[in-house]
């Protein structure tokens, strides 16, 4: 039994038409389906039928986040794992979105909402399964892999990665820490697979999301990629640059509607037995950017 | 080609047709913070003394309608209609360390 992965964001997008071009132009990933307020899309590697889900709204901001498990029976052992903490579960019939099972409901005590599912419609990844070539014609944009991690926030950061750790064991990659004991949590970086992190969790308002990330391959595509930002007007809020943390190169931007996105390259791999790297508050500049070894205001305020 | 003058904080800066109050802010230091430029994190509010404004699309969640209705504007989706004065609720960004 386990959570294998993140399995899909749904953003909320007040600037509709122009979020949903963004999306499939700009970052390029691929329009599975459509129906009057959501518009399903892939990652061109990606197999199953959508990993980012677009809902027409008010307000900026994530609706939920999902984890895909390995078996149908993870939803029931979840379920009772989290009731016996006394976290209250609903169960989302299958069919309420496109293509999707059934799935599990709960809030982590930051405010964000995480479904649990197994079952999701697989389209593939446009390349066959027997001798493919290493990559489909047609790709669009920045065209990333995949859908990588995401950072939300909110107020009780222990009390949330508690959770990922005790219940569906995730382990702790890197810490930020503050406090002159060094025992206040400003961040946690959270890995179920083998990437330096799946989900962060960083004190800040509750129930925001500071981003969500798509994975690049290689280093220069980062350079391509901020060159297709610079060429369609995208508001780059940092990079491209270095993380002290995980390592991985980086660039942050936001969409049409402000929420933040990243693309995300490299980084080192994680085992279960990994040992947990902790950053002090006085290197948080050198922890989040490395090459700037600064902090620009926008990073830490802006969430939607 | 049509332009605006708004004064922000007391100084004064030059809106050119089409262009957001933020975007002349950012060319001419008028110092409103930059943040989003989506309409999603309202850390560009402003506050209209004088003057009218046309508006892209933004989150209710950073500009309720009710702050709309007392003179609220975001400057990264706020183009002017007539010469402004204006008072940013957020100062420049800073770079922390
Ligand atoms: S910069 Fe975020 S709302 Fe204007």
């Amino acid at each position: 039994m386990a959570i294998m992965r993140l399995g899909r964001v749904e953003v909320r997008c007040p600037n509709w038409e122009k979020s949903i071009d963004y999306y499939k132009r700009v970052i390029g990933l691929i329009e599975t389906a459509r129906e009057e307020d959501r518009v399903y899309l892939k990652a061109w590697d990606e197999h199953d039928h959508h990993s980012v889900i677009l809902k027409k709204a008010d307000s900026a901001g994530l609706e939920h986040l999902a984890f895909k498990c390995e078996f149908a029976s993870d939803l029931d052992l979840y379920e009772e794992k989290l009731n016996n903490i006394g976290i209250y579960t609903e169960r989302v019939p299958a069919g309420v979105r496109i293509a999707e099972g059934e799935a599990v409901r709960f809030t982590l005590p930051t405010g964000q909402i995480v479904e649990l599912y197994h079952k999701i419609e697989v389209v593939g990844n446009g390349l066959p399964l027997v001798n493919p070539d290493p990559w489909p014609d047609g790709l669009l944009g920045m065209h990333p892999t995949r859908l990588d991690h995401l950072l939300i926030a909110g107020e009780d950061v222990d009390g949330a990665t508690k959770i990922f750790t005790d219940i569906f064991d995730f382990h702790v990659s890197e810490q930020l820490v503050a406090g002159e004991k060094n025992d206040q949590t400003i961040a946690k970086w959270l890995f179920k697979t083998n990437t330096a992190h799946d989900i962060a969790i960083i004190k800040g308002p509750q129930n925001k999301l500071h981003h969500f990330a798509f994975w690049l391959d290689e280093w220069v595509e980062l350079r391509n990629a901020a060159d297709i930002m610079a060429k369609n007007d995208v508001m780059i809020d940092a990079g491209p640059t270095r993380h002290g943390i995980t390592r991985g190169t980086t660039i942050y931007f936001f969409d049409p509607s402000g929420n933040r996105n990243e693309v995300f390259c490299g980084g080192y791999i994680t085992y279960p037995d990994s040992a947990t790297i902790t950053w002090t508050e006085d290197t948080i500049g050198k922890a989040v950017f490395y090459f700037e070894r600064e902090l620009n205001e926008r990073f830490t305020t802006v969430v939607s | 080609m049509e332009t605006f003058k708004i004064e922000v904080n007391g100084k004064e800066i030059l809106v050119k047709e089409n262009e957001t109050i933020l975007n002349a802010s950012i060319r001419q230091v008028g110092n409103i913070f930059v943040g989003c430029k989506g309409g999603a994190c309202g850390m560009c509010k402003i506050k209209i003394t004088t003057g009218e404004t046309v508006d892209g699309i933004y989150s209710k969640s950073a500009l309720p309608d009710e702050e709309y209705a007392s003179g609220y504007r975001l400057a990264c989706q706020s183009k002017p209609t007539t010469d402004m004065s204006i008072l940013p609720i957020r100062e420049r960004n800073k770079v922390l360390r």
